[in-house]
This record gives C-alpha cells, structure tokens and sequence, in this order.
C-alpha cells in the first residue's frame, strides 16, 4: 500500500518538474506558439486558394480548417523531445547515470512529459483554441459521452507517441546523426499520421498504405473521430490502439535490450 | 575597396575548405542524415501532389508552375542552410564566448560568423532542391538563354533568408540566449513555397515590402513562369531588393551589437 502512494508521490513530482521546466522556458514556448500560428496562418490561405479551385467531396472548407487546427493542438499535447533528449544523454555518456537511477528511465520520461503536455495544453493549446473560436464558426455536434470516448482514445495516442519517441530516442544507440533521426521521425508522423492533412483526402494507394500501418491512430483517427466524419466506433478504436501501443512496446523492448549490449561509456 | 573585396573571398574560400574537410570525418551517420533530410523534403512534395490530386491549380498555377516555385524556394533555402544557416546561431556564440573572439580578430564579425560553418544538414536540402528545379525546368520546358540569370537569383534568395536571420539574430542579444525566435527563419521560409497571391492583400505587402520573402521564390519565378512577360525587371530588381534588405539587416546588426557585454569577464 505504502508503494504505491511513494508511487503516486513521485509520478506527481516529475509531473510537477515538467510542468515548471516549460514555465521556465515560457518564451521558448511562446515562439512555439507563434510559429503554430504562423503555420496555421500559411494553412488557412493555403486552403482557401485550394477550395477557390474546386469543392472537396468529404470535406468543406470549414471541415479541412477546423481538422487542420486541431491536428495543431493536439501536435502540442504530444511529447516531442523524448527522442532528442534520450539521443542527447547517449551522445554525451549521461545516459548511464539514469539507467542507474531507482526510478526507470522511461517512467522519469513519461510523467515528466506529463507535465509538459499539460502546460503546452493550457497555453498553447488554449491560444489557438480562441483563434479557432473567432475565425471559425464551426459547429461541432458533440455529447459528452463522446467527448469523454475522445479523450480516452486520445490519451491512448499519447501513450502511443510516447512509446514511438522513445523507440526513436534509442536509434542514437546506432547513430550520431541526431537531425537524422528528427528528420526520419518527422517523415514518419509527417505522412502516416494525418498531421498534415486528412488522410481521407489522400489518393487511393497512398490511403491503402497508410491504412497497413498503425501511425493513422496519432492524429487521423481522434480528429476524425471527434468531428463524426466516419462511423467509428469506439470500441474497435480502442482495441486497434491497444493492441498497436502493445506491439511497438514489444518493438522498443526488443531494440533497447540489443542497444544495452552496444553500450561503451569512457571512464564507465 | 577592390583589394578588401579580394581579401574577403579568399578568405571565405579557405574557411569553407576547412569546414568541408571537417564534416569529411562523418561517414554512415553523415548519409543516414541526409537520406533522411532528403526523405523529409519529398513528405512535404508529396503534400502537393496530394493536393494535386484533388484540383488542378491553385490560383491559376498549375502542377508543374507549383513544382518550379517549390523546387526555387527549396534551392534558395537550401543555400542559406548549408552556407549562411550561422545567421541565426548568434545565442550560441554568445554563450560560449565565442563571440569575443571574433570581435578581436581584424575581419568583419558578420562575415567570420557567416563564414564559420559549412552545415554538411544541408545538404540534403541542397540536393533536393536542385532536382526538383531541374524536373521543372524540363517539364516545363524552359529551355532558354535566360537560365544564365537563374544562380544570381537564387543567391539573391537566400541572402534575404540571411539577412532574416541576422535581424531575429539582433533581437537574441536583448533576450540572451533564446534560440526560439531563430527558428521564425524557417516557418517564413513555408511561406514562399506557395504563389504570394493565395494570400491577402497586407499580407501581400508583408511579403513584398517588410518581411521581402516573396523575393526568396515568388518573383524570381514568375519570370520564367509567366514567359518572361514582365521583361528583366524582375531579374533586376531581386537582386537589389535582396542587397538593400541586407544592408538593413546588417545595419540592425551592428546597432544591437552594441549592447553586447561579454559573458565572460
């Protein structure tokens, strides 16, 4: 019994620490959101010259506008430098001192992540939320059950993003070229996931591809789901994304246990 | 004047062999990055031809129009990624100090700083770019004495990136150490990717006027484009307008310079 409060105890702190570490960097954070707006600026142009062309079947020009803006704060929501900072701690030899910590490396990671997502989520997110509100005026039918159904299948994709960044993070085990790997894992979300535009949208044997793989359940999926485009239905959402979650694990177990044995620290 | 200009471009010749020979050392990891910058360029094509895929133009520009701007726009950023990317690293050498050696040394800060590293990441970038130009000049068979102008212009654009770096680069010695406001280099840089006409009418000017990154790809391109209907005006004045931008921004530069202290003693 005493574990598990400790447990809860320590999950609280490093969700706290995450939390502070963004306050700190606030203005990094503002130029995050900044260059989101920018993004969503360029988009929203973009777009509007796109639909001055021509109609899109599955979605109106208020649809694309409203799937484009949420993919952005959602990109907020999901841990970005899990990758990064396990490359960085490889390069500079610092990663033994974590793997000898009590706490294990990838819970430390989580809970911190946690706590960013979650300040990211309440600026960011919010910022952009009342941008959407005022330029927008889209109506989303919307129950709470389904709102609730949304948010589980979202914290599913969280955990799943998590997973895949760290599975990322170890390639620095094989690899020094850390823009390479950023690059490799922006390639990945950049065209399996949705982030950057419907994947409904997409030609019928690129939309083939994407559905093999498990990358759609990041951000096509959740969006889609929330904006009732398709008849999903939650619980095969669920099941598609815990089994997905289970096998990258699997994937990242595997790759991790072959990285330990390459492990050399100078002076280790 | 003449003499200084000579002594400039020796000099930059010597630090780039330097640099070259110095990212020579990397070998898989170096084209494992590359690969994957290059791979990183086409998910961002492919974008277009998704686009493509459900119209036909946009705003009048057709396919391979489109594929000209993005390949003119990824080449002009490219040269500014691979020899101008220190623009925006200004934090960094404040930081470590490295700054205070540049300012005793005998050359102008802004060219040691240009010329300190050769980005080997850009590369990818670089190569893309080309490609790309190259698909759209066959493909819109632009086959014409006037490709001669098309190096002069593209250099032109990614002086305006430099010149863009250098100013977010000024407002980092009020804000010491954020690198945050570098990266805004980048998002301009999706900008120009696209016609300027998509967009709104102070936007537009922006583009044209504050922040001149319609220069970086738009203009130059609707030369070739548009037939060149609008003569050697617009061949003439990216250059300019690309110099001029520069020399405010080096300008700028010079005055927030002057709020440096060293972080050492």
């Amino acid at each position: 019994m005493e574990t598990i409060s400790t447990k809860a105890k320590l999950g609280f702190k490093l969700i706290k620490i995450g939390f502070e570490s963004q306050y700190i960097y606030r203005l990094g954070t503002f130029f995050s959101f900044l260059s989101g707006l920018l993004y969503l600026i360029m988009q929203y142009f973009l777009w509007r010259a796109i639909y001055h062309s021509g109609d899109i079947k599955q979605y109106s020009f208020n649809d694309i506008i409203f799937y484009i803006f949420l993919a952005q704060i959602i990109s907020y929501v999901f841990p970005t430098d899990v990758s990064s900072k396990i490359a960085f701690h490889v390069r500079t030899g610092d990663i033994i001192h974590l793997l000898l910590k009590p706490v294990k490396i990838e819970t430390q990671l989580f809970y911190e992540s946690l706590g960013k997502s979650a300040y990211r989520l309440l600026i960011n997110g919010g910022f952009i939320f009342i941008v959407l509100l005022v330029l927008l005026p889209y109506k989303l039918e919307l129950t709470v059950l389904r709102f609730f159904q949304f948010a589980l299948i979202l914290l599913l994709s969280y955990v799943f993003v998590f997973f895949f960044e760290l599975l990322m993070g170890i390639i620095a085990f094989y690899t020094t070229s850390t823009w390479g790997i950023q690059s490799f894992k922006y390639v990945i979300v950049g065209i399996f996931s949705g982030r950057l535009m419907p994947i409904s949208l997409y030609p019928p044997v690129f939309r083939k591809i994407v559905d093999w793989l498990p990358f759609r359940i990041i951000y096509f999926t959740p969006i889609e789901f929330i904006m009732n485009k398709a008849n999903y239905d939650f619980c095969n959402v669920v099941k598609y994304q815990t089994v997905s979650i289970a096998l990258l694990l699997l994937l990242y177990v595997l790759v991790y246990r072959n990285a330990l044995k390459k492990i050399k620290v100078q002076g280790g | 004047m003449k003499n200084m200009l000579l002594r400039y471009i020796k000099l930059y010749i010597h630090f780039t062999k330097i640099n070259i020979s110095s990212f020579m050392e990397y070998d898989a990891d170096f084209l494992f990055g590359i690969v994957a910058l290059i791979l990183k360029n086409l998910i961002n094509l492919l974008i277009i031809f998704f686009i493509f895929h459900l119209i036909d133009n946009i705003k009048g520009w057709d396919f391979n129009q489109i594929l000209f701007l993005y390949g003119f726009s990824s080449t002009s950023f490219a040269i500014w990624h691979c020899f101008f990317i220190n623009t925006i690293s200004l934090p960094f050498y404040t930081r470590t100090g490295l700054l205070d050696s540049f300012l005793l040394k005998p050359v102008d800060v802004i060219f040691q700083i240009m010329a300190d590293s050769f980005d080997e990441d850009g590369i990818g970038d670089l190569i893309f770019g080309i490609i790309v130009l190259i698909i759209a000049i066959v493909r819109l068979k632009i086959v014409s004495i006037k490709l001669i102008f098309l190096p002069v212009l593209l250099l032109s654009g990614s002086l305006i990136y430099a010149s863009l770096g250098l100013i977010s680069s000024s407002i980092s010695f009020f804000t010491i150490g954020e690198t945050g406001l570098s990266n805004r280099v980048m998002d301009f840089f999706e900008f120009s990717k696209y016609p300027i006409t998509i967009y709104n009418d102070i936007l537009k000017i922006v583009f044209t006027v504050l922040i001149p990154i319609g220069f970086t790809a738009f203009y130059p391109s609707l030369f070739y484009i548009a037939n060149y209907k609008y003569g050697l005006m617009l061949v003439l004045i990216t250059p300019v307008v690309s110099i001029l931008f520069f020399l405010i921004s080096y300008k700028v530069w010079n005055l927030a310079l002057r709020h440096y202290s060293s972080a050492g003693n």
